[in-house]
């Protein structure tokens, strides 16, 4: 039985095994041009577990930044995970360590994962979502280590290698706007960070963005809120 | 790089990171229930973020120069409509990674 249902978790997750390969070797290639000891790379990958975090992380350390202003860019790169946990609130309850351990590794595409694809018939909930959350912190590492050691030992032209992480994002959209419902939210998400990188550029956009998203949403509530009729029986 | 900057610098990372994702839990996971908006955003914000963070990750791409979102809107075209067609998430992402790679390295050296 929990071989089983591990074996599905593993097939759910095949499409971010190859993605965080791809992307953590992003990573590792950019972090190789620090000239630091491989390991270090893994330990990002071990205790942030974020793409963007730590491929801006990168940027960072070899700016030698101050502490404080990493925190507030930090912030800045990684607000919208503040919320992620919203989505899932009601399915990490009773998990004990093993919810407090998905938050701490609750990435974009792992947010995807876990909202999206519906946990096996008589598989335990909290063991299914924790093989999933674990499963992709560990494709994620590898391909940071994989990545930082290859960088320091080849010399190959990586350009280009950081659209995995578009890519990614293009395919989770793909498959959430075949379900007809989620259209509305997606096209409100597209445009009002369109409109928001015209106005406050690539550097302020994220924020505002956000706010637009949220304040969207709710005020069309009557009308997207219509489409989703099982929220009624929720919890 | 002092050993004592790099352990702050990543310490401060993910801390920051650990935060921001446990924020609702603090807010709305001590067995309260959350007010329905909450719930409500909860289960329509996946698309509208994932749409977010693709304009998000071209962000870099400058929009004033025509040919310059040539590879980017080639990519992600492909990426599209094999995706639509093979449902292979993995086909899509490898293939799309490569193809931009691709474009960028030989086609649109800049």
């Amino acid at each position: 039985m929990n071989k089983m249902f591990f074996r599905s978790a593993f097939v759910a997750t095949l499409p971010v095994l190859v993605g965080y390969l791809a992307l953590g070797m992003a990573f590792g290639v950019l972090f190789s041009r620090l000239n630091l000891a491989v390991p270090w790379a893994g330990l990002m990958s071990l205790t942030i577990y974020g793409g963007s975090m730590q491929l801006a992380g990168v940027s960072m350390l070899r700016e030698h930044m101050p502490l404080l202003q990493i925190a507030a860019l930090s912030v800045v790169i990684n607000i919208r995970h503040v919320v992620y946990g919203l989505s899932l609130l009601g399915k990490f309850k009773g998990g004990g360590w093993r919810s407090l351990y998905m938050i701490f590794a609750l990435t974009d595409e792992t947010y995807a994962l876990l909202t999206g694809c519906p946990i096996p018939h008589g598989a335990d909930r909290h063991k299914y979502m924790f093989a999933i959350s674990i499963l992709n912190h560990s494709y994620w590492i590898a391909g940071g280590l994989i990545g930082a050691a290859a960088g320091t030992l080849l010399d190959f032209d990586s350009t280009g290698i950081e659209f995995s992480m578009t890519a990614i994002f293009v395919v989770i959209l793909t498959d959430l706007c075949r379900e007809k419902r989620n259209r509305m939210p997606a096209v409100l998400g597209l445009s009002a960070t369109a409109g928001s990188f015209l106005i406050f550029g690539a550097s302020g956009m994220l924020v505002p963005a956000m706010i637009a998203i949220l304040g969207g949403l709710l005020a069309m509530r009557r009308r997207i809120g219509r489409l989703y009729p099982e929220m009624e029986a929720d919890e | 790089m002092s050993v004592g900057y790099l352990l702050g610098a990543i310490g401060v990372m993910a801390a920051v990171m650990f935060l921001l994702r446990a924020t609702p839990f603090v807010l709305f996971g001590l067995g309260r229930r959350p007010p329905r908006a909450v719930l409500y955003l909860g289960r329509v914000m996946s698309p509208a973020a994932v749409a977010m963070l693709i304009i998000y990750c071209m962000g870099g791409v400058d929009f004033g120069v025509w040919p310059s979102i040539l590879p980017e809107a080639i990519a992600v075209g492909a990426i599209v409509l094999v995706h639509l067609k093979w449902r292979n998430m993995a086909l899509s992402v490898f293939g799309g990674t490569l193809l931009y790679m691709l474009l960028v390295q030989f086609l649109f050296r800049g």
